[in-house]
């Protein structure tokens, strides 16, 4: 059973399955959840925006988590409650296309202009086609390499016989994505990327 | 070598590099064009693996949501399924109940039935067997039957009631007086109630309810 803040934030660490326990942990938190809701509805949003920008911050919340974002400088609930009204602000000036003031110390990054969301929107989209183009099993090992596995780890999952195989897998992914951003220079214009000279 | 290059990237990166090695691979990067693009190029990469892992967050999420769902439905229909259960078993308890009641009762009344006729035994019916009235009637012993009623029938009707002495006239006073014993309203009363007794009987003398009101 879950119980301290710093054994939420190892299991989020840990491994597959601990990470999967702790989030549900706390997208099953309904106190949490509602007081979530409660906010976006009394800052101008709807229920169903409350449940989006709960989900939302499942996601954001994990991932600042994995990279070591959280400092326990107050609990993880306060923290997870931050996220979440970063993200309603941050979505709801999307919706008026005007600018709120909100400052959060925990985020990086959170004064995001109506231009850089429609680039990440369409970087997003760049991506989701370049994944699709690989194999499942690529993808499953570029995942668990983001996700911090050892590459020991990497090994077992994936059925290889060693640590060398797996790093080798993951290298031979990686040059597969890479293969498909060269091989769609358009994509690069979208995303502003130059290739250097004497590459095209 | 590019295998290295690639580790190092990754390292700066995703904040694992120290103070001193940013600060150094950070003038590299400024005067090396190529190793500017690698960075570019694995910041898409972990982006994209980013994505993976979000895309994969939510499909979990979506699967949790039905999941809760499927546990409060099941849920339901456990606490449903007791309350029926419940109520079957109430029901046919009360069926069994009142099956039981109607056997019993049933037994009770064939023994009481069974008493009944030891008690009161049932009187044999006896067959009548029809009688032909033109064939069975005898004039001659029709007349010797009428014969024998009218004799008494004229006796009766012969009787002296004044002179007969079964049936006297009843003294209704003395029988009255005998019976009760009169309280004493005074002497000229009792004179008087005696004269009375002394009178003939008449229907009307039997009236008293003038002289005590």
């Amino acid at each position: 059973m879950i119980q301290s803040d710093s054994s939420i934030v190892a299991s989020i660490k840990g491994t597959e399955e601990q990470r999967k326990e702790a989030l549900r942990y706390f997208f099953q938190d309904m106190e949490l959840r509602n007081s979530i809701i409660h906010y976006v509805h009394q800052n101008g949003g709807k229920m169903e925006d409350g449940e989006d920008v709960f989900q939302d911050t499942v996601i954001l919340f994990d991932r600042n988590i994995r990279q070591d974002k959280f400092t326990f400088t107050c609990t993880l609930r306060t923290y997870f409650f931050a996220i979440a009204k970063w993200r309603w602000v941050s979505l709801r000036r999307k919706k008026e296309n005007n600018t709120l003031e909100f400052k959060n110390e925990f985020i990086e990054g959170s004064q995001e202009s109506p231009e850089a969301e429609v680039f990440e929107n369409e970087k997003r989209d760049i991506l989701k086609k370049a994944i699709s183009s690989l194999g499942d099993r690529c993808q499953k090992i570029l995942k668990w390499y983001k996700l911090d596995f050892s590459m020991k780890e990497i090994a077992e999952k994936a059925g290889l016989s060693s640590d060398q195989m797996a790093k080798k897998e993951t290298y031979r992914c990686r040059e597969r994505l890479k293969k498909v951003f060269m091989e769609n220079q358009n994509y690069l214009e979208i995303l502003q990327i130059k290739l250097p000279n004497g590459r095209a | 070598m590019e295998e290295h290059n690639k580790d190092r990237i990754d390292k700066y990166l995703l904040g694992k590099m120290d103070p001193e090695e940013k600060v150094s691979f950070e003038e590299e990067l400024k005067s090396d064009e190529m190793l500017a693009f690698e960075v570019e190029m694995a910041r898409l990469e972990l982006d994209g693996m980013e994505l993976m892992i979000e895309e994969d967050l939510r499909a979990d999420m979506e699967s949790w949501k039905i999941e809760d769902k499927k546990e409060i439905q099941d849920l339901k229909d456990k606490d449903n399924k007791g309350r029926s259960g419940f109520l079957g078993i109430i029901l046919s308890g009360i069926f069994i109940l009142g099956l039981a009641i109607w056997f019993f009762n049933r037994e009770e009344t064939t023994e009481t039935t069974g008493k009944q006729d030891e008690k009161f035994p049932q009187k044999e019916i006896k067959k009548v067997e029809p009688v032909d009235p033109v064939e069975s009637y005898d004039p001659v012993e029709e007349e010797k039957k009428i014969q024998k009623e009218v004799p008494k029938t004229k006796n009766k009707q012969n009787i002296d009631i004044a002179q007969s002495e079964e049936d006297p006239q009843p003294n209704y006073i003395a029988s009255a007086e005998s019976a009760y014993q009169m309280p004493d309203f005074g002497t000229r009363l009792k004179q008087q109630m005696h004269s009375e007794k002394t009178k003939p009987v008449s229907a009307k003398s039997t009236n008293l309810s003038g002289f005590y009101f």
